[in-house]
């Protein structure tokens, strides 16, 4: 393929002498090293994200992108309010988030043309379009590849599990899945984390000593071997999280202030926020939450202002001024998107109205971190329809949200089958989005 | 990116280059043609290029149809030719598009196609090649002779390498390629500087772009040669040190053929076999491998006691008749034909009943070692119901199966249909993908889109191919045939709904009726005979492109997959010729993608890997011996246990994991085991069966309804919760999703959440220490079992009160009132209770009571690891066991200490 590589003067040679110094030169267990050095060395660039899906698909038209002058079949039966910034008016159903618009950008006029939900989900939640020769993985196990955890601290958590895996990285980047959602007043149990069977910390103490002790038997072939190797390294870092206090603390959102408690409300959403904020604040690098039930083909109006609005509005704007509030906003970028838009046409399949799936237009938040808040980048044609002018490419917005968590998106993976895949692979970096 | 983003390094790799039908003779006699550079080389010449030779592989040649460039969907700059080539019309449009400028027929210096490419105009893709060059001479010979188009392609019957294989004994040893192509005209051309060449290892060999060879490191790999559709490859080694040997590498028998095949590339490659695997560690490998299932302390004792030269032969025919053999192997069955009840989802009396009659039905033609291809068939060749069978009859013998859960009845039918009825089976081009993947191990689908950029299949070649899947229809409502729907009338009248649309409220009617024993419409798989238009009438494939195509077929004809077009004419069921053609003895994939894949499931690797890609650019590690295997397969009628046992039996499988001097470098010769982690359903039975009592331990083999193999389907998101049976684990060990016709949908890769698992998931807690577990068995020995049973029900009911008296005080302290004394008093003495019942439970009892701990730690290692521990293991585990609070304990951080050992989790 040699001459492919002059195609743009990539050249694939020092990668592979790398990897021709044998499977110990890149094991994993190597790669576990390298990141368990860079615990010590955590700098001040540190950063975290948190990943919000909103599977279903929200309507653009009635929540970020209103067309308050459209005919009103398109219009719909929400007015925009004003926001915290001038001139950005979000829907008036989402009063808390209009106070926190500082701290996000709304990007609008965002095109693709996948419409059913889980090639959707599987574009807008990896960043890359889907084929069906290779899995994409989440960004949140790209993150985990990438960014450096404290060792006793998972890097990637999903509350409470993520609808986009690992893909061709592989399962050692799956999320640490919380499995449950934590529910206000009750103690939280995570599997895996959580000691199980009455056992105590002294007992598993005593036994991982009795494992290190017995546990020879590959010793001589084990670290020029990716799997033994692998498996030990794991296996050290699983002890060392099961037994780390701070691990099991960052999972208990009840030993939060009351004071910080009380600004997120009792649903699930809100409280997957909370956990969310307590988790990036122990050392977790990435977590994934979600918000579902945006299919709204029926009663779009009624599901919107009664249930999915204020849901919205309580979880992410406490959320951002959790972060804030915490220090962490800085740190921390925030990226919240559904896999479409919903038709500008209100459908007359119930009474009600409702919007069915739109890719052609949709909206996207992002805010902390390295992202510039307190505005609105793209723009949408007068109805809602399309992308006012050239628009942005989901894989666009995906590369800036990488680049804003310091991953360059066009970095280069190998699949199982040394395949070379780029993070992102087709989009570019929007530098109005970032500082 | 370079185009390479779609291309494929392999790790592995080996041999024969084989086109369709083509041999190796004929070069001597072939005219041929000097080397275009060469003749191209001064401008003026009057010779006309031709697109398909030249002007189109040139372009791909200097990267013009790279994914990053030209050949991208969207293309580049305004132009966009096909990816990878061998679109001769859509790129001769392109080119020649009125207006573009890209062809100058007048002022052929002035074509965007030559002052491009110099970076004279400017260009994103830089300078690809200078003026007056060779490249240059020739584009402009080909422009100013009219650009004209290749009327008919071409066949190319022989794409020769010299030298036909390289060996090299130094680092950075050099070489050129020579590349020949020959035409079914019988014309021949030097075309080696028209190629693209390719290392599967470049850390064993490197090539340039002009078939400049230069060796590297200890090993052996391919390089692999593209022109026009042709792909050729040449086997390279650069064999081991020769002293690193400490002896002959052939110093065992090779009574069988296998290892005579793995040996003669050892022998190549100087490497020495390592040592033939002691008793203890053969049975446990042979135990999992076979039949999914840990050897019991029983089984291991006597088969060291054993003293007969068989009995690693006898030990794998007798696993090869249990039914533990019989579940694992059908998981690999519905691993690879995709059973997945969330696809299922449209067969209106559940996907899970479903789920399990497609489990079932291949169980019942594995227990009786139906042969593969037999199998194969009642899947491909699948229609709902038979031609005698009425719409009537067929959903009243399937109501009957639905009240009665059967699948008994299920199992017996000739067929299984459900393959077609997967949700994500449904349009042509995709049923096509799913078929190679699944039956031949080729993955097809890059063609879908441009040319295969690994192997000869051209976007024709799909389309022609996937035609062989628009007979088959999924009736998922209203059946299309009159007399089926007058059937169906009749069945709706008979039943107590009401409403005429098949919506989702009625499907659940329908179900429920079904449920009740009444006789409900069924979905069903249709097969179209397709209808031949009048000679006058022109062919409308495209009347039925697009998805869920179905319906009339007006396609003529269908290609199988490099052969020639199968007419439609007189065929009723177009998948028989199909069918035919697979289980064909010459067929050159279906053996090979079966044999290989179950290579891969004793070794860990594949001969072909990735296992189920066996493009021409993949060659296999060890050519003859897959093909040994594959015609073997073929001649013994496709008899699954004759491929176990030779494996089995064979040397190179039973040989050690530990690796000699000469061999640990080595990961596609065979030369020693490499050791693999367990599959996921066997982690799972694994640790209950290492973990369970005696009885439960001895009845693994035999009672598999309660194994984590005896699953049918596979769950995934918000289902998984649902499933009792261990999904959590599963999923976190990568048991097969099942949904993307790739074998890589099954994992055996390590992550933390597993480790996390072993060490701390309430599972493993449990299955070590609940009242059924070995651990209660022997160190709860003084409590009678009735007494034990009493006391854990004690216990429940103890915890529910104290549960219950919690959440009153609860109730209390958040209303802010105050808590009575009696019930803080009340909560006390439960949990008194519940501590007292629980330490007798726990066999808090004194240590003198049982007597050997010696052979209770033999015990535990024999259930875990299958071997006896040594004696500063033995001592280490009883010093552990001293310093615990109870035996109980002792033993039961024992059993997690073992089960958390790598020697425990790797088949090894």
């Amino acid at each position: 393929m040699a001459i492919h590589r002059q195609c743009n003067g990539f050249t694939r040679r020092e990668a592979i002498r790398v990897g021709a110094i044998g499977a110990t030169g890149l094991s994993l267990g190597g790669f576990l090293k390298l990141s368990h050095a860079g615990e010590v060395a955590d700098d001040a660039k540190t950063r975290n994200a948190i990943f919000i899906e909103l599977p279903g698909g929200p309507s653009h038209l009635d929540t970020f992108d209103l067309k308050p002058d459209a005919p009103s079949e398109i219009r719909g039966k929400f007015s925009p309010i004003k926001t915290k910034v001038a001139g950005v008016e979000i829907c008036e159903h989402m009063p808390k988030l209009a106070e926190q618009t500082d701290k996000f950008t709304i990007i609008r006029g965002v095109s693709h043309s996948l419409g059913a939900h889980p090639l959707g989900q599987k574009f807008l939640f990896t960043g890359n379009r889907p084929t069906p020769a290779l899995d994409y993985p989440s960004y949140g196990s790209v993150a985990a590849k990438e960014l450096k955890t404290p060792v006793d601290i998972p890097g990637y958590v999903a509350i409470p599990r993520a609808s986009q895996g690992p893909g061709y990285l592989g399962v050692k980047y799956s999320p640490l899945a919380t499995n449950e959602v934590p529910t206000k007043g009750r103690p939280f149990n995570v599997r895996g984390i959580s000691l199980a069977g009455g056992i105590t910390l002294a007992e598993i103490d005593r036994r991982k000593k009795l494992l290190d002790d017995l546990d020879q038997t590959f010793a001589s072939i084990e670290r020029e071997n990716e799997l033994l190797d692998g498996l030990d390294a794991f296996s050290q870092k699983a002890y060392k999280m099961i037994t780390s206090k701070r691990t099991r603390e960052a999972f208990d959102v009840s030993l939060e202030a009351e004071s910080y408690r009380s600004q997120f409300a009792e649903d699930s959403f809100s409280q997957s926020c909370l956990l969310a904020t307590r988790l990036i604040e122990s050392g977790v690098r990435f977590v994934t939450l979600n918000l579902g039930g945006w299919d709204t083909h029926n009663d779009n109006f009624t599901k919107l202002k009664e249930d999915l609005l204020p849901k919205l509005d309580n979880g992410l704007a406490a959320l951002f001024n959790g972060l804030h509030q915490k220090g962490l906003l800085e740190s921390t970028t925030v990226f919240v998107t559904g896999e479409f838009g919903r038709t500008p046409k209100i459908n007359d399949k119930s009474s009600d109205g409702g919007r069915d799936h739109y890719p052609r237009c949709m909206f996207m938040l992002m805010g902390g971190g390295a992202v510039r808040g307190g505005q609105v980048i793209g723009a949408s044609d007068a109805t809602g329809a399309g992308p006012a002018n050239e628009g942005y490419k989901p894989e666009d917005v995906a590369a800036t949200f990488y680049q804003a968590i310091g991953i360059d998106p066009k970095k280069e993976y190998q699949t199982p089958t040394n395949r070379p895949v780029m993070v992102v692979r087709e989009g570019e970096v929007i530098n109005d989005l970032l500082i | 990116m370079p185009i390479s983003s779609c291309i494929r390094f392999f790790v592995t790799a080996v041999c024969g280059v084989f086109m369709a039908g083509i041999g190796t003779s004929g070069l001597a006699q072939t005219e041929q043609v000097a080397r275009v550079d060469g003749r191209f080389a001064m401008a003026g010449l009057n010779e006309v290029p031709d697109f398909q030779k030249h002007v189109s592989p040139l372009l791909g040649r200097v990267g013009c149809n790279g994914r990053a460039c030209h050949g991208s969907f969207q293309g580049q700059g305004g132009l966009r030719l096909s990816l990878f080539g061998y679109d001769f019309d859509a790129d001769h449009q392109a080119l020649l598009a009125e207006g573009s400028g890209r062809i100058d027929l007048e002022t052929a210096d002035e074509s965007l196609i030559l002052t491009k490419p110099t970076d004279a105009e400017d260009h994103g893709g830089g300078e690809r090649f200078k003026p007056d060059s060779w490249q240059y001479n020739l584009l402009k010979a080909w422009i100013t002779n009219g650009a004209k188009n290749t009327s008919e392609p071409m066949q190319l019957v022989k794409l020769d390498v010299q030298p036909a294989r390289l060996t090299f004994a130094e680092f950075s040893e050099q070489t050129n390629l020579k590349v020949t192509a020959v035409w079914a005209d019988g014309t021949g051309e030097d075309v080696t500087p028209l190629c693209r060449f390719q290392s599967n290892d470049p850390s064993v060999v490197e090539v340039n772009p002009d078939g400049h060879v230069t060796s590297g490191g200890f090993g052996d790999s391919h390089i692999v040669v593209f022109y026009d559709n042709g792909v050729a490859t040449v086997p390279v080694m650069r064999p081991f040190p020769k002293e690193r040997m400490t002896a002959s590498a052939d110093n065992i028998g090779e009574s069988n053929p296998i290892d005579r095949l793995v040996g003669d590339k050892l022998r190549a490659m100087n490497l020495q076999r390592s040592e033939l695997a002691d008793d203890v560690t053969f049975l446990r490998r042979v135990s999992l491998d076979i039949a999914g299932t840990l050897p019991t302390p029983g089984e291991v004792r006597a088969f060291l006691e054993d003293k007969s030269p068989e009995k690693r032969q006898r030990k794998i025919d007798e696993l090869l008749e249990t039914p533990a053999y019989v579940a694992w192997q059908t998981t690999f069955l519905c691993d690879i034909t995709g059973n997945n009840s969330q696809e299922l989802r449209d067969l209106n009396y559940g996907a899970e009943l479903a789920s399990q009659q497609w489990y079932d039905w291949i169980k019942r033609r594995v227990e009786t070692n139906t042969s593969y291809d037999k199998i194969v068939e009642g899947i491909v060749l699948s229609k709902s119901r038979s031609s005698e069978e009425s719409y009537y009859d067929y959903c009243s013998t399937m109501s009957e199966m639905v009240e009665k859960k059967s699948t008994e009845a299920f199992a017996n039918r000739d067929v299984m249909p459900y393959y077609w009825m997967r949700r994500d089976n449904q349009d042509r081009d995709t049923r096509a993908i799913a078929f190679a993947q699944n039956f031949l191990g080729l993955q097809i689908q890059c063609a879908q889109c441009h040319k295969h950029p690994f192997d000869r299949w051209s976007q024709k070649d799909f389309e022609e191919f996937s035609r062989f899947f628009t007979g088959i229809a999924f009736e998922k409502g209203r059946p299309t045939s009159t007399e089926d729907r007058a059937d169906m009338q009749k069945i709706l009248e008979g039943l107590d709904v009401e409403g005429k649309r098949l919506d989702n409220k009625m499907q659940k009617m329908i179900a429920d009726a079904a449920r009740q024993g009444q006789v409900v419409p069924f979905p069903q798989v249709m097969i179209t005979k397709p209808k031949i238009p009048n000679d006058a009438r022109k062919p409308k494939p495209e009347k039925i492109k697009g998805k869920g195509s179905r319906g009339p077929l007006y396609f003529t004809d269908a290609r199988l997959l490099g052969e020639n077009r199968v007419s439609f004419k007189d065929v009723d069921d177009v998948r028989e010729p199909l069918m035919a053609w697979v289980k064909a003895k010459e067929n050159p994939f279906f053996a090979r993608a079966y044999v290989n894949r179950i290579w891969a499931r004793y070794f860990g690797v594949g001969i072909v890997n990735p296992i189920d890609d066996l493009n021409l650019a993949n060659p296999a590690s060890n050519e003859p011996l897959l093909d040994y295997l594959a015609t073997q397969f073929v001649e013994r009628g496709y008899d699954m246990k004759w491929l176990h046992r030779e494996i089995a039996n064979s040397r190179t499988y039973q040989t050690s994991w530990q690796p000699n001097e000469s061999n640990s470098a080595d990961r596609r010769n065979f030369s020693h085991a490499y050791p693999r982690r367990l599959p996921a359903e066997l982690v799972v039975d694994a640790m209950v069966q290492a973990s369970s009592n005696d009885s439960e331990n001895e009845a693994f083999l035999e009672e598999i309804s309660s194994r984590a193999t005896a699953l049918p389907g596979t769950v995934n998101g918000r289902a998984m919760r649902r499933d009792r049976n261990n999904g959590f684990a599963l999923d976190a060990f990568g048991r097969s999703t099942r949904n993307n016709n790739c074998d890589c949908d099954r994992s055996n890769e390590t992550s933390l959440i597993q480790t996390v698992y072993l060490q701390n998931d309430r599972d493993v807690h449990f299955w070590i220490g609940h009242p059924q577990s070995w651990v209660s068995q022997t160190a709860g020995v003084e409590i009678d079992k009735k007494v034990r049973t009493e006391m854990t029900n004690q216990l429940a009911a103890g915890r529910q009160q104290l549960d219950r008296m919690e959440k009153q005080r609860e109730k209390l302290l958040a209303s802010k009132r105050e808590v009575p004394e009696t019930l803080i008093d009340k909560i006390a003495q439960i949990k008194e209770r519940i501590a007292t019942v629980q330490k007798k439970l726990d066999g808090q009892s004194n240590l003198a009571a049982v007597a050997d701990q010696t052979k209770l730690i033999e015990e535990a290692y024999l259930r875990t690891l299958s071997r006896f521990p040594t004696s500063s293991e033995i001592a280490r585990c009883e010093s552990f066991i001293a310093e615990a609070k109870s035996l109980r304990d002792g033993l039961a951080g024992v059993m997690w200490t073992l089960l958390n050992t790598k020697e425990f989790i790797v088949n090894h």
